[in-house]
């Protein structure tokens, strides 16, 4: 528990635009030395690599059908309040687009539209 | 065919995707049945989720699997939710979308599940077809109020002559059945389904037995017992076997109070029967454990006493103004060593309207259905009897209560008086009588005229050893030569002077039948 507050500190400074990551850390293990807990930073940078795969999943993403829809896609996106500039082609979705933003997903694919289709013709 | 095709052909043209906006997490991790999801800051307790395949996947692979795994949102915590799996496990992976859905959980209930086995998603498991015509309710639900309420004052036969005039259950009432492993918990609950039979279409309630980690085998052989004694036409089985994920034995008892509840809200009776509680509770405290809940007494959580009480206060005899349905509950608990004094027993018994507490060691000696009837006891009491079993069985508990106090001496029988000897004979005479076949219930009537019997002395001519087998014969008899007056019986719930006059001349042509019969 204690490790993950700790990385979790040290992350919401990372992100700060003057922040220097190097320094950061440094000054962490001066901390962490004082208090006579280094033996907390092998968990620390676990607890780290963890909150960075979870923003990770958490960004803004942007999905289009093909290369061709991305200007389109990223208008209508932006429209409806998705903050990114970046589109990743994915020929899964058939036609249409799809955005997840903070937990939100936006599906504007003709790929769930046709499984919803399927899905009320067969039950 | 030609019909479907034509029907997707329009789809598709007419196809032009709406954009959908929900909320959605991502599988942190996942094992032992529990999903940790980032994500879903605005998931609610005990809201359903669904573990989406088809976000990875490309179309055709999408149609060509159509599992879909549900989950159950337990734990809310600051950087996402843990969930439950309610199906396989193995569906489940680390990175996959989970959707919200909005609801609460919620399960398929109609009178179209009458006859079936479902699971506690109620989803069908006896291969005979998909169950149509139902409408969802949430599994979870608060019980009715004091006032949604009136008392439980109409009975419910168990066809269980000890138990019926002894400790007798009320619709609305919940009576607890405890005892060791293999005393006869089981047997007393389906006898009780099978004794419905005998009443009238109109007032029957509909019965549902929640097999809650049960052995599979087990649970199909009650089934065909059921089905056999034509049983299953108003009886809906809920199973979650002791191979399923410890969250669909935890939602049994729900799906099936669930079931019950939609009966009784129509005006009928309905009748609910939990075997076991125990069982629940240990995959209850198996998930809280996984759940990382701290806890407790023998590790169970804290709020297992409130996974009872929520789920027993549920059955209720409700007011005219609500229907005046009811919904009866049986719920089973196995003790160990016959401790009734360990946690989740006393829990138990202290939520219940009373108890019928089975003891392994009358069960070895013989005496079936093995009552212990000194700790045994219904709170609702005469006030769910007939007047006609009211009548006959006043005295019943006062004799046996007589009975065991001088049980010790029949080791010195050659050394007593006349008198002791006597309440002796009548005390062994009574457990005789009390004594009955499983599978075998007896309609009240029948009970009433047997109990009626035993008080007054007509087996007294029997040596107490020959008391089973002669209120056999007694039964055959007033079914062949006494059906009138059983049939008074049963229309007028009583046994006035007439009746009685009638039964007595009939008890006494048996005596002087079986009398002469010996002689001869």
């Amino acid at each position: 528990m204690t490790s993950t507050f700790f990385a979790q500190a040290l992350y919401n400074l990372a992100q700060k635009d003057d922040a220097n990551p190097k320094q950061l850390v440094k000054k962490l293990e001066e901390y962490l030395a004082r208090k006579n807990r280094l033996k907390l930073l092998p968990s620390i940078l676990q607890a780290l690599r963890k909150i960075e795969l979870q923003q990770e999943k958490l960004t803004p993403l942007v999905e289009v059908a093909n290369e061709q829809e991305i200007a389109k896609s990223l208008k209508e996106a932006v429209a409806i309040g998705v903050h990114t500039t970046k589109a990743k082609v994915n020929p899964s979705l058939i036609a249409g687009w799809r955005a997840t933003e903070n937990g939100k997903l936006y599906d504007n694919s003709a790929k769930r539209s046709l499984i919803e289709i399927y899905r009320k013709i067969t039950t | 065919m030609e019909s479907i095709i034509k029907r997707i052909e329009d789809e598709i043209a007419a196809l032009t995707p709406i954009l959908r906006e929900e909320e959605t997490g991502v599988v942190r991790s996942t094992g032992d049945g529990i999903a940790e999801i980032d994500g879903l800051e605005n998931a609610v307790m005990n809201e359903m989720v669904l573990f989406d395949p088809t976000f990875d996947r490309t179309l055709e692979e999408a149609i060509k699997d159509e599992t879909q795994t549900y989950g159950l949102v337990l734990n809310l915590e600051e950087d996402g939710v843990r969930a439950v799996i309610l199906g396989d496990s193995s569906n489940v992976y680390e990175g996959m979308r989970v959707r919200r859905l909005g609801r609460l959980l919620s399960i398929p209930v109609g009178d179209s599940l009458v006859g079936r086995v479902v699971n506690p998603l109620g989803e069908p498991v006896d291969g005979k077809g998909p169950i149509l015509k139902t409408t969802l309710m949430p599994i979870e639900r608060e019980a009715y109020g004091v006032m949604d309420r009136s008392p439980v004052n109409v009975p419910l036969h168990t066809g269980i002559k000890a138990i019926d005039a002894m400790i007798p259950i009320g619709r609305g009432q919940r009576e607890l059945i405890i005892g060791d492993r293999g005393v006869g918990k089981t047997t007393i609950a389906i006898d009780t389904i099978l004794n419905q039979k005998s009443e009238p279409e109109a007032t029957r309630p509909i019965c549902i037995y929640v097999a809650i980690g049960q052995k599979e085998s087990k649970t199909a052989r009650i089934v065909a017992d059921l089905t056999e004694a034509g049983a299953m036409d108003y009886t809906i089985v809920v199973t979650a076997p002791a191979s399923s994920p410890a969250a669909f034995q935890f939602l049994a008892p729900f799906a099936g109070a669930t079931i019950g509840e939609h009966f009784m809200e129509q005006g009928k009776d309905a009748l609910v029967i939990y075997d076991d509680l125990s069982k629940q509770a240990v995959a209850y405290r198996q998930m809280a454990l996984l759940l990382r809940r701290p806890p407790g007494r023998e590790a169970y959580p804290g709020d297992v006493f409130y996974l009872h009480s929520r789920l027993l206060e549920r059955a209720a005899k409700l007011s005219k103004e609500k229907g005046g349905g009811s919904l009866t509950a049986l719920p089973i608990i196995e003790t160990q060593e016959g401790d009734i004094s360990a946690y989740i027993p006393t829990n138990v018994i202290s939520i219940t309207d009373g108890q019928i507490f089975l003891l392994a060691d009358l069960f070895n000696k013989g005496q079936r259905p093995a009552i212990d009837v000194g700790n045994s006891v219904s709170r609702v009491g005469s006030s769910a009897q007939t007047k006609a079993m009211k009548k006959v069985s006043g005295k019943i508990k006062l004799e046996l209560a007589q009975f065991r106090e001088l049980e010790a001496f029949m080791q010195f029988a050659s050394d007593l008086d006349a008198d002791t000897k006597k309440r002796i004979d009548s005390g062994q005479r009574m457990t005789q009588m009390l004594n009955q076949p499983q599978g075998k219930p007896l309609p009240f009537e029948t009970e009433a005229a047997v109990i009626f019997a035993a008080v007054n002395g007509y087996f007294d001519s029997f040596e107490p050893s020959q008391t089973s087998s002669a209120e056999v014969h007694l039964q055959d008899f007033l079914q062949r030569e006494a059906k009138e007056v059983l049939e008074k019986i049963s229309e007028t719930k009583t046994i006035d002077e007439e009746t009685e006059t009638q039964l007595r001349t009939a008890l006494d042509a048996f005596i002087k039948r079986t009398a002469s019969s010996h002689t001869a």
